[in-house]
């Protein structure tokens, strides 16, 4: 037995939105980080930048049709099984859930919290993302557009270039966090399908998201368990090993004044930001072919 | 399609629309010289090695949170993981 987890539309913006980042990290981290092999691939410098702005487009138009669709159609249709609200209530059920939730995995409290819809880390993503990609957006339109937006002071565009690198980096550990606990977990690995498919079988939904296992409705399905394969564990090392190495490489970046954040010239560096670049890269084909497989699954 | 869906369509896809007509409306306008650059480095200097600073800070912790967070994740999921294939 499943359960309907995701609609079409929120499918359909995870997507768009995955994808969208994906791309302009793949274009816009080699600037950071000297890769000029990144900008060969692509054909030359301008011809990356261009399709950075492109995905700027595409992010900035689907941020908005589907924020817009969401709210919208949380006035129109209601709740529905979601458990999210903009109560304080239930911020303060999300921080209480977080507490005993690690609690639990710490081995401190026997009993886990029983989640909705969305756990507190889940919430935590749907509400940080479209922040930081507005942060990214309004960033990136100064840079690309400095005479609308600092022509009293357009130098004023290299402190603004850093706030974009830096959250871009940050959207760099996210994707990791993100991937790595949602599909290379043991009971997930190797792809999670939920997202892509829409669907989420009975049993798994009992055991992570109890609560809204009660309330969800359910749909005739397959339901495939995911057993672990070692490689599973080898996926989730590299992925620790470049969180790791990230976590290195901002820290030994140097303030170089008008340049920014800098961190070229050491091989640790190197290392994280070819590996970071490779499993963005595998991101966005597997990305492209989970959808596939979702639209062909129906 | 019914006319919920259609109305939710229309009022989205016009948001987006919307939202990057002002990239659009930029584009038209000159880029400003290099040398204006130059001209008003000395100025803003202290600005972006505070901005830079701040920045990394940020990213130090952040980077920090996001690496713990992560092992606290994966292993809930293995004790899940676990728990489900003792059952």
């Amino acid at each position: 037995m499943m359960l309907k987890r995701f609609s079409p539309a929120q499918r359909a913006a995870h997507f768009i939105v995955s994808v969208s980042i994906f791309m302009l990290l793949i274009t816009g981290l080699p600037i950071t980080f000297k890769m000029p092999w990144v900008f060969a691939l692509f054909g030359g410098s301008n011809v990356t930048m261009a399709l950075h702005r492109l995905f700027a487009f595409i992010l900035t138009a689907g941020l908005a049709c589907f924020g817009v669709y969401f709210v919208v159609e949380r006035i129109t249709a209601g709740k529905k099984d979601s458990n999210i609200s903009l109560s304080p209530s239930f911020f303060i059920g999300l921080i209480s859930d977080m507490v005993k939730d690690i609690a639990w995995t710490l081995g401190i409290s026997k009993e886990r919290p029983k989640a909705g819809k969305y756990d507190w880390i889940m919430v935590a993503d749907i509400f940080g993302i479209p922040v930081l990609c507005l942060i990214e957006i309004v960033t990136g339109a100064v840079l690309w557009f400095p005479s609308v937006f600092v022509a009293e002071n357009p130098a004023l565009i290299f402190a603004f270039r850093t706030i974009h690198a830096g959250v871009a980096i940050f959207m760099v550990l996210f994707v990791l966090a993100h991937t790595t606990v949602l599909h290379l977990t043991p009971g997930n690995f190797p792809m999670n399908m939920s997202i892509f498919t829409g669907l989420m079988s009975k049993r798994k939904a009992e055991s992570e998201l109890a609560a809204w296992a009660e309330v969800a409705e359910a749909v005739e399905g397959k339901d495939e368990h995911a057993g672990f394969h070692p490689v599973g564990y080898f996926a989730a090392a590299v992925s620790f090993l470049t969180l790791i190495l990230l976590a290195y490489t901002v820290a030994v970046m140097g303030v170089e004044g008008l340049a920014g954040l800098r961190a070229d010239g050491n091989p640790v560096v190197g290392l994280a930001a070819n590996l970071t670049m490779t499993i963005l890269v595998v991101y966005l084909l597997v990305s492209v072919y989970g959808v596939i497989r979702g639209i062909r699954s129906g | 399609m019914d006319k919920p869906s259609l109305f939710k369509m229309v009022v989205s896809i016009a948001a987006a629309i919307l939202a990057v007509m002002p990239l659009l409306a930029w584009l038209e306008h000159d880029n400003l010289p290099r040398s204006t650059f130059g001209m008003s480095y000395v100025e803003v200097q202290e600005t972006v090695g505070l901005v830079n600073s701040i920045v990394q800070a940020f990213l130090v912790i952040g980077a920090i949170v996001v690496f713990v967070l992560t092992v606290i994740e994966y292993v809930k999921f293995y004790k899940i993981y676990r728990e489900e294939e003792t059952q």
